[in-house]
């Protein structure tokens, strides 16, 4: 017994089966019922996607290693970069809140753009790479926990609250995740499961017709 | 009539949005495509949504009434409670950005809180009422929740950069430990609701046996 899943959509939200239907160039599904969104029409998705992250992981790579910000407060220059957020917070017994902010701001960042790049640039050069399917559900996963987005604001609002006592420059770091920021949710945006499922599929038919 | 995945037999991946066929927790199934653990329902949606949200409302308290950061300068010592932080923004005439630090750290956890109780007991209750409106409200709630972590990088960032050496020292307090609680438990709450559970008691075969 088969049932024919062929041409069928189920919606995340609430489960109504809906039929897929051909999209006109950018076009988007809609759920019939309670309006979450399916699907969208998104031309070149995986080329897309793997630009767009090649760019932010060059970004997120400056951001890592140049200052956040420097102040001058009456002769003394300090400069903070990315870790030294977490690293003041650890210094002063926050462990909890110095891991917090490790994941949030640094590590899912890295591991989300790692992912996409490993899943990504083998597709591009014919390549299925190995645990595939592993890759984007860690993509899947990690997703919700990164919050460089949210990070830059607290940053700029840090920034504001020092112009009081002392004089505040932003550093390469803040563009650079500023870029960051743009270059990911473009990617994220470019990205549809369906295109790159069906291109490894694709993939992997010329690969066995190969070896046949 | 809409039919829903679960009517038919089917069950979609929550990671990769595949179609399978149904089967029994106790079978373990996973994924066809992406290997991701399939469920009709996400397991014991309701009990674990309303335990991350009962933590997330004990640590709510300490979060408020406990300092997130001492300030202290030659002249003056100062602690601020995260309400008392946007105060004196405000009063020192950043209005933009005591509204944006109110809104992420004020007002969407407690909203976030409130809005979880409604839809947990909604979906407990089989609740027929504004069903639409309740899927916008789980979709704004899984959405927010993120930007409550402002207030913690604003921390992060101060106490990297106003070191001992300066004619300021800025340190961390321990309410930003439960603060970070708060929206992380908040986060997982959310996770762990099941959006479907809304729209099951419009019935279908099936509609029964999974609630919960």
């Amino acid at each position: 017994m088969t049932i024919k899943t062929k041409g069928l959509l189920a919606c995340p939200e609430c489960d109504a089966l809906q039929r897929e239907v051909a999209l006109p160039r950018h076009g988007a599904l809609n759920c019939v019922r309670c309006g979450a969104h399916l699907m969208r029409d998104k031309p070149d998705s995986c080329n897309r996607t793997l630009a767009f992250m090649v760019a932010a992981a060059v970004l997120f790579a400056i951001a890592n290693v140049y200052p956040l910000m420097d102040l001058d407060a009456q002769g003394i220059r300090r400069s903070a970069t990315l870790i030294d957020t977490v690293r003041g917070l650890y210094e002063h017994g926050m462990w909890s809140v110095a891991l917090l902010v490790l994941m949030t701001a640094i590590v899912v960042p890295a591991i989300e753009l790692g992912v996409f790049l490993y899943m990504l640039l083998p597709l591009k050069l014919g390549i299925i790479p190995d645990g595939l399917p592993y890759a984007f559900r860690v993509a899947h996963a990690v997703r919700p926990w990164g919050m460089v987005d949210v990070f830059v604001l607290g940053a700029l609002v840090s920034m504001v609250k020092l112009t009081q006592i002392a004089e505040v420059h932003p550093g390469v770091a803040l563009f650079a995740l500023g870029g960051y920021i743009l270059f990911l949710t473009a990617g994220l945006a470019s990205f549809e499961a369906h295109a790159m499922w069906q291109h490894a599929e694709s993939l992997q038919e010329r690969l066995e017709g190969v070896r046949a | 009539m809409i039919r829903t995945a679960r009517d038919e037999g089917l069950m979609r991946c929550s990671a990769c949005s595949m179609l399978n066929r149904a089967a029994t927790e106790r079978e373990q199934p996973a994924c066809a495509r992406c290997g991701a653990h399939l469920h009709l329902r996400k397991p014991n949606s309701i009990n674990r949504a309303w335990a991350f949200l009962a933590a997330a409302c004990i640590f709510y308290i300490p979060a408020n009434l406990l300092p997130v950061l001492h300030t202290g300068t030659i002249f003056e010592q100062q602690t601020d409670t995260i309400m008392s932080g946007v105060i004196h923004l405000a009063t020192t005439g950043s209005w933009g950005l005591a509204v944006i630090v109110f809104v992420a750290s004020m007002v969407v956890p407690i909203a976030k809180l409130i809005a979880m109780a409604i839809l947990l007991v909604a979906a407990q209750r089989g609740s027929h009422r504004r069903r639409l409106a309740r899927a916008k409200l789980y979709r704004v709630t899984a959405y927010i929740g993120r930007w409550s972590m402002v207030d913690i990088f604003v921390g992060a960032t101060l106490v990297a950069l106003v070191q001992f050496n300066l004619i300021a020292a800025i340190l961390p307090g321990p309410g930003a430990v439960a603060f970070g609680a708060v929206v992380v438990l908040t986060m997982l709450a959310s996770q762990s609701f099941d959006p479907r559970l809304t729209w099951d008691p419009l019935g279908g075969p099936a509609a029964e046996d999974a609630r919960g």
